[in-house]
This record gives C-alpha cells, structure tokens and sequence, in this order.
C-alpha cells in the first residue's frame, strides 16, 4: 500500500531521520511509537507531503509520490493532527464537507455522506451547525476524523490523534475508533507516544529511537522477543496505574 | 456608489458646446478676488467659465496653466520676473511679454495697483522699540521672523533682503501667509513679510516698514493667460485687457478689506466693483439669512461629496492593490521585505511634497493635475502600508496547523488562500482598512493644498481669511465624517468578519 525506502530528513544539524524503509500493509493498522523528536512524526509528515525527504522515496501502490503530483494522491489520504486542525470560521458541518465542496460533489451526494459519517462517529446531528469553539475536545476529534474519513480514503493518518484529550474521553474514542477502523477495513498509520494505544488500536508496531526504527512487529514480539534494550526500557517505562499501589495488590 | 454618482455628475456638467475657459487664483483673498473678476467678465462675454480658488502656489498654478488645465490667472511682475522667467534684467513689460510669449504665455498691461512686499511689525512694538525702516531693524539680532513660505524661498525675498540689509537675525521660519499674521499678533513673531494691499495691515494694526534701500522690485498685478485664447476666446482676451489701469491700489484694498474683514463674499466683492468701475452685471445684493444657510448647506454638500470622492477611490484602488501586496509579502519573505520597505518609504514622504511629485505622473496619464487626481494618487499610496501591513500579518501569524491542514487536506493553493487564509486574516485586513479609511477622511484635507476640493479647500478657506468660523465649517465636518466612517466600519464587522471568528475573540 504504503512504502518509504531509504528516506531521511535533517533540520539543520539534527537529523531528524535516518535512512528509513517501511512499508504499510493494506487493511493493517500500523502505530509509529516512540518518545517525542524520535521522528514518528516527520515520517508521517513526509509521507502526506508536507515536508520534503532529503534522500528516498515515497510510493503509493506502486507509484512514487512527488511534489507534482502529491495533491492527487492527498485525496486519498485522510490526514488528522493533534488537535484536529478544524478552521475556525466555519461551521462543523462546511470542515466536514469542505473537500467535497471544493471538488464539486453534489449537495444530495455530500448530505448523505455526512449523515453515514455522522453516524460512524456517534457525533450528535446539533453539532453541525455549531462552530468548531462551540463544541467539546472529543467531539472536535470526531469532527477531524469525519473530515478525514470523508472521501473515503485509503490510507488514515493519524498524528497523535488523542493527544489533546483527558484520560477518559481518550479512553471511549480509543474504543471507538477501533471499531470504527475494524469496521472500515482501512489501512491506517498513526502516530503515538502511548504503548498502551499502540497496542490496543494498531496491528503492528514500528518503534522508534533516535530517528530510526529500533523493531518493527506487534507488542506482544516486542515484550517478548526485544531486539534492542530500548524496547524493553520503552515498554516499561510506562507505568502501571496498580503499580503505585505497592506490592500489595493481588 | 457615491463615487459613481460623483462621477456621474461630474462627466454631465459639461454637454454644453460653449468654449469653457478656467481661470486659477492663489490661495490668497487678493488673488481670488481677482479669480471671480475673471470669472464674472467672462460670463458676462457668454463664455462658460470655471474658477479654481484658491489653486496653490506660483509653481503650481505656473504649472497648469503651461499643461493647460487653466487658461488665465493673475499674477504680479516681480513674481513673474524673479520666479517664474528667473531673469532680473527683464525691466520693461516688452520684453516680460517677450520672454513669456515662448512659453505660449501672454501678459496684460498692469492691472493698475502694484502689490509689492514688505516688512511689517505691530504699531505699538515698532513705535516702543522706534523702529521705521528695514535698516532698523540691523540693531535687533534677537529678532524672531516668519515669513511665509515663497517669501523664504523667493530670491528678492529673506535671502536677498537679508543680505541687502545685512540683518542679523538667525530665528527665521517659514509658515503659511495667514498663520503668520496670527502669530505676529500672538507675540511669537516680531515681524513677517506683507503685501501692501493686505487688510490685514488695518486688521492687526501694523506698521509698514519702510524699504530705505528700495530693495523690492515692482509687483504690478498683471493678468496672464494662453496666448491661443487669441483663437479660441478673442472677446475673452478684449474683456481681460478692459481690466488694465482700472484697479487701483485703494481700489484693490477696500476689495481685500471688503472680504477679510466684512465678510463679504469674493464673487459679491468681484460683481460690486465690475457694475461699479465698469458698468459690467450688476451689484449682487447682501444675502438674507436663508440664503446664507442655504448657501452654507450647498457648500456643505458639495465638499461632502467632492471628499467622499478622495476617500472611497483611493481607497477603493488601495485595496485592491494592498491586499495581494500583502499576500505576497506573506508568502514569498524576500519579495515581502522589499515591498513593506517600499511601503515605509512612501509614508514617509511629507505631504504636500508626495502631492507636487505626483503632479507629473498623473500628467503623464493625461488627468488634470489641478483636480482630485493628485490628491487621490496621494491618499492611495499613503493607504497602501497599513493594508499591506496588516494583510501581511493577518495571514503570516495563521497558526501552522491551519496551513498544514488546509495542505494536507489536499486543496489547491488558490483554494486554501481564497477559503482558508483570506478569511482567517479577514479581521486584521478590515482593521487595517478601518485605521486607513479614518485616516484618510483627515488627510484628504491636504486636498485643500492644491484645489483637489474637500473640506480642505473650506478649512484653507478659514485659513486665508484668518476666520475661525470658516475653518471649522471645513474641520468639525472632516471630523464628523471620520466618526461615521470608523462606526460604519464596526457595523459592518458584524456582517463581515466570520461568525466563527468572533466568537474565538469572545471566548
């Protein structure tokens, strides 16, 4: 679906990515993990195309993505970031249909669009006509994802898709993008400094150090069978909440 | 609208096929009177004639009437000799007209008064201090002047003086004819230039100081026109030369007084000396105080208008320029430098020089230097920094993840400017076209300076007749005007910033 060969990106004097290869299977969900300015994120970014690799390519079923010809294949990526990116001078509903506007879909086509996605994403219908200020963090998420999800793309990307949201309203959206996705049978590759999310939303893994894939696989081959002593330390680095409680639970 | 309207009315005035003559004054009383003569005997002729008070300086009604744009004015043969042909031999009127006749310009015979400069100071100071001629004046270096600006610049004026009379003094400024009266009186000027048939001599009761070393040359008045009025208006010509010998010196004064200090209109002034002197028209009689108000509504009106037409053309062409300007000094950072650099520049130009610089350009385009164009080419450059300004800001302090989102999402370049980054920059792009517009209801005054029309041909008005009344039937209108233009603006906030917008800002 999705293959990156020997791509790598510098700012300045940091290197932000090594020489990477990766590919995306169709219909698989994959989280790029990892601490912050691993450089998950910069390889999400190259490969939506806002910014450019020094080195490699990026090819989409086969065929190399360009700077030329990136818009074409950006309609067929739903790309949503941390905080959702919605414009403020529009409407819930015109963010949503934006895309579809702006390649001229029809008013029926487009309405009946909006209502499927509405309902995927359980956003109540009041919320269309509000503002992207009016509405919650949770339902703003809802709102990107709808925007995202809107042409019916073949690839999602998602850049900390929760970040932004508190431990609760995380949780209920984590589920329900799982079975959004599962439903969907979209590939999806997302960003995530979470194990836990990682491991709950996505098939296969890739984790990141330094600007280089440290393993790739699924958490239950990185727990069992780490290639690199960064990927235990990563793993338990993150914190049990039982784990406070001392050696007395069950 | 309104500036179509006024153009509107503006290409309808003239359908008649009659020969249509301008005549200019300077913007001093003496001059527009002169200006309404003209005027008055020349529609007596059955030529339809259009007086342009109150024009500007030498230089600029020079100017016009070599392009054209006016066909007669009066003038005086030290300023023609010493300013204009820059040549001090020129004694004798043959060879004045001599000299003229090059340029395509003749000269009547003198009018009969001659309005020559000279120094004066207040009676009781000249009388306390003794002071009776210019060398008197040698003994007080501590001496504050102000002259009025062309005196300052002219070659027989404070430079030739000064040497001539070795005088001492070093506090010098130049300031405008009237202003300077004011200041005499106020006790911040010891002594200023004059015109020996000034009212204002009587006015502020000052002595006129003798010129022992007869240092001032002869400022006959003298009417000047287009020598192919021979052709084009012949009894015009025959009409202006009947003028010649039959204004004196005490006949041009009680006509200056009539106006400065009676409050007698020019064109009433004008009408009562040609049926008077010479059995031309007829005597226009005093105004009843309806009439006056009507006449003030009329003249209200129409500087309205004709200050509207400044304000909303600039204004108008400022943002259409303006705002791709901006964008483009957003986008591209190098480009962007220079052109807010570019901008910066052109603020800082001064006013009244951007609008004499801007004379040749808009000559070039074929527009008449002595109507609105000037003054709106000005208005419209000095327009284009805070638009460009805020345009720039609006859309470079756009979060990144706006422009990443709007790229990321696929849209074209023009789409996301046109869709994304236009409307989140809309509040600061209307702020900045708010701050010009008001800005320039006020500076549309300058307007006054060069007979662009406006209140600030009501305010010079003022000004020239050192009557406070009149300055402010200009001042207080351009201020009113600029409250309805800023809230006229927060109104239609309301309906063109997006809704979204402003609750972001309420939140």
């Amino acid at each position: 679906m999705l293959e990156l060969r020997g791509v790598s990106k510098s700012f300045g004097m940091t290197q932000a990515l090594h020489l990477t290869d990766l590919v995306i299977e169709r219909g698989k969900s994959t989280a790029l993990l990892g601490p912050s300015g691993c450089g998950k994120s910069t390889l999400l970014r190259v490969i939506v195309g806002l910014i450019q690799s020094d080195t490699g390519s990026v090819h989409f079923d086969g065929d190399e993505i360009t700077p030329h010809n990136i818009r074409r294949f950006r309609h067929r990526m739903g790309y949503m970031i941390q905080d959702g990116g919605l414009f403020p001078h529009m409407t819930v509903r015109k963010n949503i249909t934006l895309l579809a506007r702006h390649l001229g879909w029809g008013h029926d086509e487009t309405q009946q669009r909006l209502e499927e996605l509405a309902r995927l994403t359980h956003l109540p219908r009041e919320s269309l006509d509000r503002f992207p200020t009016q509405i919650s963090g949770g339902q703003r998420q809802r709102v990107a994802l709808m925007r995202a999800l809107f042409l019916n793309p073949d690839v999602v990307l998602l850049d900390e898709p929760m970040g932004a949201l508190d431990p609760l309203i995380r949780s209920d959206l984590q589920a329900e993008l799982r079975e959004i996705f599962r439903g969907l049978n979209t590939t999806v590759v997302m960003v995530t400094h979470d194990i836990g999310e990682a491991g709950f939303l996505a098939d296969s893994i890739a984790l990141f150090k330094d600007g280089r894939i440290v393993q790739r696989g699924t958490l239950e081959e990185m727990v069992r069978t780490p290639q690199d002593p960064f990927v235990t330390t990563f793993i338990n680095a993150q914190r049990s909440p039982l784990e406070s409680l001392g050696d007395n639970h069950p | 609208m309104t500036s179509v309207c006024l153009l509107l009315m503006i290409a309808g005035a003239g359908d008649q096929p009659a020969v249509k003559l301008n005549v200019a004054s300077k913007a001093f009383t003496e001059s527009v009177i002169l200006g309404e003569i003209v005027r008055e005997l020349g529609e007596h002729e059955g030529y339809e004639v259009k007086h342009r008070q109150q024009l500007g300086g030498t230089g600029l009604v020079w100017k016009a009437l070599l392009a054209g744009d006016i066909d007669v004015y009066p003038d005086y043969i030290g300023t023609i000799t010493q300013m204009i042909l820059k040549d001090e031999t020129l004694r004798d009127e043959q060879a004045i007209r001599a000299a003229l006749a090059k340029h395509r310009v003749g000269m009547t015979a003198t009018l009969g008064f001659d309005n020559s400069y000279a120094i004066g100071m207040k009676e009781e100071v000249a009388e306390r201090l003794a002071i009776r001629r210019i060398s008197d004046l040698r003994s007080h270096p501590e001496f504050k002047f102000g002259f009025s600006n062309e005196f300052v610049d002219r070659a027989e004026g404070w430079p030739g003086l000064s040497r001539r009379y070795q005088l001492p003094q070093t506090k010098v400024r130049g300031l405008d004819h009237s202003l300077a009266y004011l200041a005499l009186d106020g006790g911040d000027l010891d002594a200023t230039d004059l015109n020996t048939t000034d009212a204002q001599i009587k006015m502020y009761g000052l002595r006129v100081l003798e010129d022992d070393l007869k240092h001032f040359p002869n400022y006959s008045a003298v009417l000047l026109y287009r020598l192919d009025l021979e052709q084009r208006a012949p009894s015009f010509v025959a009409a202006l030369k009947r003028l010649e010998g039959h204004i004196t010196q005490d006949t041009m004064l009680a006509l200056n007084e009539q106006v400065e200090l009676e409050d007698v209109s020019e064109d009433r002034a004008a009408a009562g000396f040609l049926a008077r002197e010479l059995s031309v028209g007829e005597v226009i009689p005093e105004p009843s105080q309806s009439e006056r108000t009507a006449a003030l509504i009329e003249r209200l009106t129409r500087h309205t208008l004709e200050h509207l037409l400044l304000v909303v053309v600039s204004l108008s062409a400022a943002i259409f320029v303006s705002v791709p300007l901006g964008v483009i000094a957003a986008k591209r950072p190098t480009l962007g430098h220079g052109i807010l650099s570019a901008a910066e520049i052109i603020q800082t130009v001064p006013g009244l020089a951007l609008l004499i610089l801007l004379m040749s350009p808009v000559r070039w385009l074929g527009l008449s230097v002595v109507g609105p164009a000037p003054a709106i080419a000005a208005l419209f450059l000095y327009s284009l920094l805070p638009i460009i300004r805020n345009t720039y800001t609006g859309i470079h302090d756009i979060p990144h993840s706006m422009r990443e989102s709007a790229t990321a999402l696929g849209l074209t370049r023009w789409a996301q400017l046109r869709q994304i980054e236009l409307p989140l920059a809309s509040r600061l792009i209307l702020a900045g076209i708010k701050t010009t517009a008001v800005i320039n209801v006020g500076y549309a005054t300058l307007g006054g300076l060069i007979g662009a029309g406006g209140y600030g041909e009501l305010i010079m008005q003022g000004l020239r007749k050192s009557s406070e009344a009149k300055m402010l039937e200009g001042a207080i209108p351009a201020a009113v005007l600029a409250l309805i233009v800023k809230w006229l603006f927060e109104f239609s906030e309301r309906l063109l910033i997006y809704k979204g917008l402003r609750l972001k800002s309420a939140g």
